[in-house]
């Protein structure tokens, strides 16, 4: 939508397209298996919808959650392998690992019982197979880690998105968006840190570059970067800023095949349901 | 006319945007430190609201006008950084700092689109605090108004009535993100500064402030004075 509709107009839009949404979701056998059915025990259709909307948040929370505990395994090693890192790196991805850890807590706690099964967490093999030396080559942890978190920055949105839609408590939409944010400050630390290693052309923020020297079967995390109309809006048509700065400006939202392409390099496959 | 101006522009400069330490950034709403008048100031009188009252609308267009005029304060700070870059520049940085000048104007000219005619008509700034001469003192204004941004995007999140617009500022507020922490790691290279106890909380969470506390921050930079009164506020 180019132009914001009156209000009025707003409630209307947003009130239908609830409702489909429901009605289409109502049809995935995954989701509706959960639901007791209505006219069944007389539930009133209220209750039923909030049991959903209850459903889809906490699938959202639970796949930001394998992220999170991926990132933490992988920092974890990281940090306990002796004689890894040292020094300002070790205390920056420190750092970072208090805060993955902490994110678990947050991410758990917020899971609400719903019958959603607590999946084990996943143990990666972050030598891909014996393709990379992750915890005794600085450049392989680093190079794998920028993967890491601007796959957390880009998954972080689209299930965001879903929270919202859902309406979750406010409460819970300050913490998804609180979460996230630290993400984006890391991804810009490990991409920095990357950098400086010879990477003259890898900057904090992603264009088409960033793909320098990673691996061919990730490459879906970056494949939307050169994206550049936002919310029907062409943007190099509305302003003088050249391409690639446009392209850097937005951060690409990314769903869970991007994330799959990322776990199963790191031998590990996770069923995402239906969406 | 004039004597209104003058005597708002005296006003400004009696607020201040004040040092590092007195920025309550943390969503502890109004600045601690109560302004202090410079020295040998004509002070007129003080600005009558009606004067200079600038209305951003209400709900989820109030919101948009509000995050458009924040990424005008950015996109023109950055600009006046870059026009008057201090000489002890490096090469990197003055690459970051033209990116980073380069993507506020990006998205300042974006929601200008977005909004359309519900867009406010630009506002207009002073960063009168602010020695662009001075590598420190630029560094320091830029990472409050970074982590200023930040804390907007994450605070204006859960206030929209429409979900569908949430997908919008999910795309900027990591990169406003990403800017914040190469403005911090600037000041203090390869530390844990950048991802620090001022900004992010022991259970690792980003600020987060409300449109209220970011305004707070932020007048003192912008000439008019703007209407925040039909945002709507945290539950």
């Amino acid at each position: 939508m180019k132009n914001l509709s009156p209000e009025q107009a707003n409630n209307n839009l947003l009130n239908r397209k609830k409702a489909l949404q429901k009605i289409i979701n109502t049809g995935k056998n995954a989701i509706a298996a959960s639901l007791v059915p209505v006219a069944a025990i007389g539930l009133s259709a209220q209750k039923a919808s909030a049991q959903f909307e209850e459903l889809e948040i906490n699938r959202a929370l639970n796949f930001i959650l394998q992220v999170e505990l991926m990132q933490e395994q992988y920092y974890i090693t990281a940090i306990t392998t002796d004689g890894f890192l040292s020094g300002n790196i070790r205390g920056i991805f420190g750092r970072i690992l208090t805060h993955q850890k902490r994110h678990v807590v947050i991410l758990k706690n917020n899971i609400f019982s719903s019958g959603l099964d607590q999946t084990p967490p996943l143990k990666f093999n972050f030598t891909a197979g014996g393709q990379f030396a992750p915890f005794s080559n600085l450049d392989d942890f680093l190079a794998l880690a920028q993967i890491i978190e601007d796959t957390a920055v880009g998954f972080y949105k689209t299930q965001i998105e879903t929270i919202f839609q859902q309406n979750a408590p406010a409460r819970l939409k300050s913490i998804v968006f609180r979460l996230a944010s630290t993400e984006s400050r890391h991804a810009y630390l490990v991409r920095h840190l990357r950098s400086q290693r010879g990477f003259d052309n890898l900057k904090g923020w992603i264009n088409r570059t960033s793909e320098q020297a990673l691996p061919s079967s990730v490459q879906s995390v970056y494949a939307n970067e050169d994206n550049t109309t936002h919310s029907e809006v062409n943007v190099p048509s509305i302003t003088d800023v050249n391409v690639q700065a446009i392209q850097e400006a937005w951060d690409e939202p990314l769903g869970s095949a991007p994330l799959s392409d990322v776990f199963q390099l790191f031998g590990k496959r996770f069923n995402f349901g239906p969406s | 006319m004039s004597d209104n101006n003058l005597s708002r522009k005296n006003f400004l400069k009696i607020a201040g945007l004040s040092s590092v330490a007195a920025m309550s950034l943390g969503g502890c709403g109004v600045n601690s430190i109560p302004p202090k008048a410079d020295p040998g100031l004509n002070l007129g009188p003080d600005p009558r609201p009606d004067d200079f009252s600038f209305y951003l609308g209400s709900g989820d267009t109030g919101l948009f006008n509000f995050i458009y005029t924040v990424e005008q304060l950015e996109a023109a700070f950055f600009t006046k950084v870059i026009d008057n870059l201090y000489s002890n520049a490096m090469a990197e940085e003055e690459r970051i700092l033209t990116d980073i000048k380069q993507h506020e104007i990006a998205h300042r000219d974006f929601y200008k689109a977005f909004l359309g005619e519900n867009a406010v008509s630009p506002v207009n700034f002073d960063f009168y605090r602010t020695d662009f001469t001075s590598r420190e003192s630029v560094l320091e204004n830029a990472q409050i108004i970074e982590d200023t941004t930040v804390s907007m995007y994450n605070g204006v999140a859960e206030l929209f009535d429409n979900a569908d617009y949430i997908p919008i500022i999910l795309e900027i507020f990591s990169v406003e993100g990403r800017h914040a922490t190469a403005i911090r790691n600037l000041r203090r290279p390869d530390s844990t500064f950048a991802i620090g106890n001022s900004i992010i909380t022991s259970n690792g969470l980003d600020i987060s402030n409300p449109p209220r506390n970011v305004l707070n921050v932020l007048f003192p930079v912008i000439f008019e004075k703007l209407d925040i009164s039909e945002l709507p506020i945290p539950t």
